[in-house]
């Protein structure tokens, strides 16, 4: 599936999910880490912009401040004597901070360059099995319910907008306007996985009725 | 019309999953299924049309400011209809509380509806909504997932659907089959679903549904497995399980009448 499909997912297309897609990285591996990495970030970072520590800090408002500040200073301290405690707390809480890397499995990679010609040597009977989740905040412009109305959405967004409008849509849906709408008599796109290609037809007919 | 309640209060063993795939199933054997969309995280809605959290949805029939014919969606798939949910429903609980036969809306509303099959997919609890789920449906369907955490509690399952029978006065529901999912060729499967086979012997529904990265794909596809990936090893399990679904649960041309929903 190509970066561009992907980030087409979210239909609304927030920022966020483009730039995840944009600068995705070449390793099927690594996508999963940095997902992680990303709503760890979300969710622990507090909305006011205060650091985790704060968050803690005001979790236990029976501490005073300076018994508070004496044990995350003791974690700290034990985190840096001992790295491997620091990863296993660092993946407890959901992901490496930016720039670290997990333990090295086989061997050992010491930068992106490496990070790259991992991917590239991965057998690439993976990549097909790899699932790109991303955030799904709804369907943008309104289509109305059920199967959407191509020819309506002509009618109301113009050529352009019927575009986008299908460009937001997955292969059931696409599927599903083609076969309400007759566009498909010898059934021979039902079977067609390329969302491009439904989304084309689509448009073919519409111009077509006019 | 028969209505089939998919039901149990644990979360993540493929409730949802097993609505609309079975749904896309009953429905490649010609015929008509209405899928209700009773959960509040809307992932049937999701899974079926692409939309999320669309309104007015069951909620809006279940408070009573919508009528049900107006909220009939056609849905991706040939032959399925759907009502949809949305995430009002979460709250519904609280709404319904003072309402009179509280448990009984949805049956009322699905009266006089005409289709072979309906399908209830509900949330992972046993609140106001599955009770108006189980009111309205006379068979149980009951996914359990083949993993390690899944035969905790399960003994609390029947008692729960005997509760709801005697507390709501539902004598002909039950449960028609109890579905294993997340199938995996491992030994904390197998020794599982061994467990299954003594506990439920003949409701155990005998395909498993394998654990499988498709029906996922499916779902942010918009569509049923059945569509998707065929040919699958999901696919064809959801198609055998229609398969049995059909000899174990006979469909009705008869438009829905909830004889019980009539006395309140």
């Amino acid at each position: 599936m190509s970066q561009r499909t992907r980030a087409r997912t979210t239909g609304a297309a927030p920022k966020r999910t483009k730039t995840v897609a944009n600068d995705e990285p070449a390793s099927p591996a690594a996508l999963p880490r940095r997902g992680k990495r990303k709503a760890t970030a979300d969710t622990i970072a507090p909305a006011n912009g205060t650091s985790a520590a704060g968050v803690a800090g005001q979790g236990t408002a029976m501490v005073s401040p300076d018994a508070l500040a004496r044990a995350l200073r003791a974690v700290a301290a034990e985190l840096e004597r001992d790295p491997a405690l620091a990863r296993r707390v660092a993946s407890a809480l959901g992901g490496m901070t930016e720039g670290e890397q997990d333990p090295p499995s086989a061997g050992s990679h010491t930068g992106d360059a490496d990070a790259h010609s991992a991917a590239d040597d991965a057998p690439t009977a993976t990549i097909g099995r790899t699932f790109h989740p991303s955030i799904v905040t709804g369907v943008t412009p309104d289509l109305g319910s059920g199967v959407p109305d191509p020819f309506a959405l002509r009618e109301r967004l113009g050529l352009d907008g019927l575009r986008d409008a299908l460009e937001s849509l997955r292969l059931g849906s696409l599927r599903a306007i083609i076969r309400e709408h007759g566009m498909d008599p010898s059934g021979r796109l039902n079977k067609l996985n390329d969302a491009a290609k439904l989304r084309e037809r689509i448009v073919q007919a519409v111009m077509k009725r006019k | 019309m028969t209505a089939i309640c998919i039901a149990n209060n644990k979360g993540g063993v493929g409730k949802t999953t097993t609505a609309v795939n079975l749904a896309a199933g009953l429905a490649r054997l010609n015929y008509r299924v209405l899928v209700v969309d009773m959960d509040g995280q809307a992932n049937a809605t999701y899974a079926l049309t692409g939309r999320v959290h669309p309104a007015p949805s069951i909620y809006d029939v279940l408070v009573g400011t919508r009528k049900i014919e107006t909220v009939i969606w056609q849905t991706n798939e040939e032959n399925v209809w759907l009502i949809p949910g949305d995430g009002r429903l979460q709250n519904a609980d609280v709404e319904l509380a003072s309402k009179p036969a509280r448990e009984w809306r949805l049956a009322r509303a699905l009266t006089g509806l005409e289709y072979h099959y309906i399908i209830i997919d509900t949330p992972p609890s046993l609140g106001v909504l599955t009770q108006n789920a189980l009111a309205a449906a006379t068979k149980v369907l009951v996914p359990i997932s083949l993993t390690e955490f899944s035969l905790i509690g399960i003994d609390k399952l029947d008692a729960i659907i005997e509760d709801l029978r005697e507390q709501l006065d539902l004598p002909d529901l039950e449960i028609a089959g109890v579905i294993a999912t997340f199938y995996e060729d491992t030994t904390t499967s197998r020794e599982t679903w061994g467990i299954l086979e003594k506990k439920y012997e003949d409701r155990l529904i005998e395909t498993r549904i394998p654990k499988n990265l498709d029906l996922e794909k499916a779902h942010r596809e918009h569509e049923s497995v059945l569509s998707f990936a065929p040919s699958s090893t999901s696919g064809q399990a959801y198609m055998e399980l229609a398969q049995e679904v059909k000899r174990r649960v006979a469909a009705h041309s008869r438009p829905y009448n909830r004889r019980s929903a009539q006395a309140y």
